[in-house]
């Protein structure tokens, strides 16, 4: 709304009526009336704590914990790498094993392989027989898998018989038994009874290798016992059964 | 407000807001959004890769040390003997010229050659007479004690009035395919033929 303000024009000279109706002359001044907004405080400074909250909470909620979420994924795959480049380097310390582990496993050999006496044992074995009164062009063996076969020729039967449980005392015979016996009056009194035994081998236990080291306890005094018992009269009854100069096979159940 | 000589209405001015969140919001997607969900997808595609080849790494150091372990249990209890890659023979032959060089007579033959997979088993037949005892003792312990490892078998021992000995006996040489030149004599493998 314009208010004009209009006052009156003097009459001047002749200059004025000169000029008038040759230069447009404005009588009056426009103005407009602007409303002044005046700041409502009490919602203003609430509005704008509401809207930096909600920003606040954008930022922290959709923004910054989010980005630390990243973070976390890209640590937690730093981490990994890390270990892997840790296993890596702990699998070169096993660079060779597969290889040398083919040359060296038994996994391809039978378990009949696997359980075979060691026959340098056995060769030992052997020797602690010959070491014996027996006589030794007359000893031949045979070992066919973990059996001993040894043909010899010895004083007596009770010779034989003393050198079997020498033989049983070795870690690495089960059992030892005279097969066979043969006296030849005839002979030589180192060769008179020709005899043959049958040994059967293990592996030594490590259990029983180490009791038979240990020494013995209360059983193998009785067990002496009677076998010396047995001893004296078997032999006693063989020589005096086998006195001629026939030969007779005594077999062992 | 005023722009352009005309205040703006207030749905005009509702509308102008909605366009600026509406704005703010693509531009939040696209900017920040997107960009985290491709990160962390990434990542985590990345996390299983990695997981996967650990859990395979970690496979193949526990099937090692389990190699390691039955070795050195080898060692421990003295059973560690190494097998050649195939074909060995002649250094078999060459090793069993030097053991049996000092016997009074000898006489080897070889017989068949066997597979199972990778095992080789090459058997022979050795026949010789020492002047003793002893020394057939050594000829054994040699055999036994072998780079190449070798299995005696059945054994047939005579000894005359003389004392000399004459030992018949059956062994196994074993070798391995494993580092191995296959060959025209190599046989075929039993394992296969059996599955």
């Amino acid at each position: 709304m314009a208010l004009e303000l209009t006052f009156k024009k003097k009459n001047s000279g002749s200059a004025s009526t000169k000029m008038r109706g040759k230069l447009p002359s404005k009588k009056s001044i426009n103005l407009v009336l602007v409303k002044k907004n005046k700041i409502n405080w009490k919602i203003a400074i609430p509005a704008v704590i509401l809207i930096l909250g909600l920003a606040f909470v954008f930022g922290k909620f959709m923004v910054y914990d989010r980005i630390l979420a990243v973070d976390a994924a890209n640590a937690k795959v730093s981490q990994l790498q890390s270990t892997l480049a840790t296993e890596q380097k702990a699998l070169d310390n096993f660079s060779g094993v597969e290889d040398a582990y083919a040359h060296y496993t038994l996994d391809g050999m039978t378990e009949e392989e696997l359980n075979l006496v060691d026959r340098r044992l056995v060769l030992d074995l052997v020797s602690t027989v010959l070491s014996s009164e027996v006589k030794k062009e007359s000893v031949s063996w045979t070992l066919s898998g973990n059996i001993l076969n040894i043909e010899l020729t010895g004083r007596s039967l009770n010779a034989l018989n003393q050198l079997a449980r020498t033989i049983e005392e070795n870690p690495i015979v089960d059992s030892c038994s005279i097969t066979t016996a043969n006296k030849n009056e005839n002979a030589e009194v180192a060769g008179k009874v020709k005899g043959k035994f049958v040994v059967y081998l293990h592996n030594p236990p490590e259990e029983a290798a180490a009791e038979k080291d240990a020494g013995s306890d209360g059983s193998d005094i009785v067990e002496n016992a009677v076998n010396a018992a047995i001893d004296a009269a078997l032999g006693d009854t063989i020589d005096s059964i086998l006195g001629d100069s026939r030969s007779e096979e005594v077999i062992e159940p | 407000m005023k722009i352009m000589s005309r205040e703006f209405s207030k749905a005009e001015k509702a509308l102008i807001i909605v366009l600026i969140v509406v704005l703010l919001g693509l531009a939040y997607y696209y900017f920040v959004d997107r960009t985290i969900r491709d990160s962390i997808a990434s990542a985590q595609s990345e996390e299983q890769m990695l997981q996967t080849e650990i859990d395979a790494l970690e496979q193949r150091l526990m099937y090692l040390q389990s190699k390691q372990n039955s070795m050195d249990k080898l060692q421990e209890e003295g059973n560690l003997s190494w097998m050649n890659s195939y074909n060995n023979s002649k250094a078999e032959v060459a090793f069993l010229n030097d053991i049996l060089a000092d016997t009074i007579n000898y006489a080897v033959s070889f017989s068949d050659v066997t597979r199972n997979g990778d095992q080789i088993r090459r058997r022979f037949t050795l026949q010789y007479t020492t002047k003793n005892y002893k020394q057939a003792q050594e000829i054994m312990e040699k055999l036994c004690n072998s780079e190449n490892r070798c299995l005696v078998g059945d054994v047939r021992c005579s000894i005359d009035a003389e004392g000399k000995v004459t030992m018949n006996q059956s062994a196994t040489f074993y070798e391995t395919m494993v580092g191995g030149t296959p060959d025209a004599a190599l046989p075929k493998d039993s394992a296969e033929a059996n599955s």
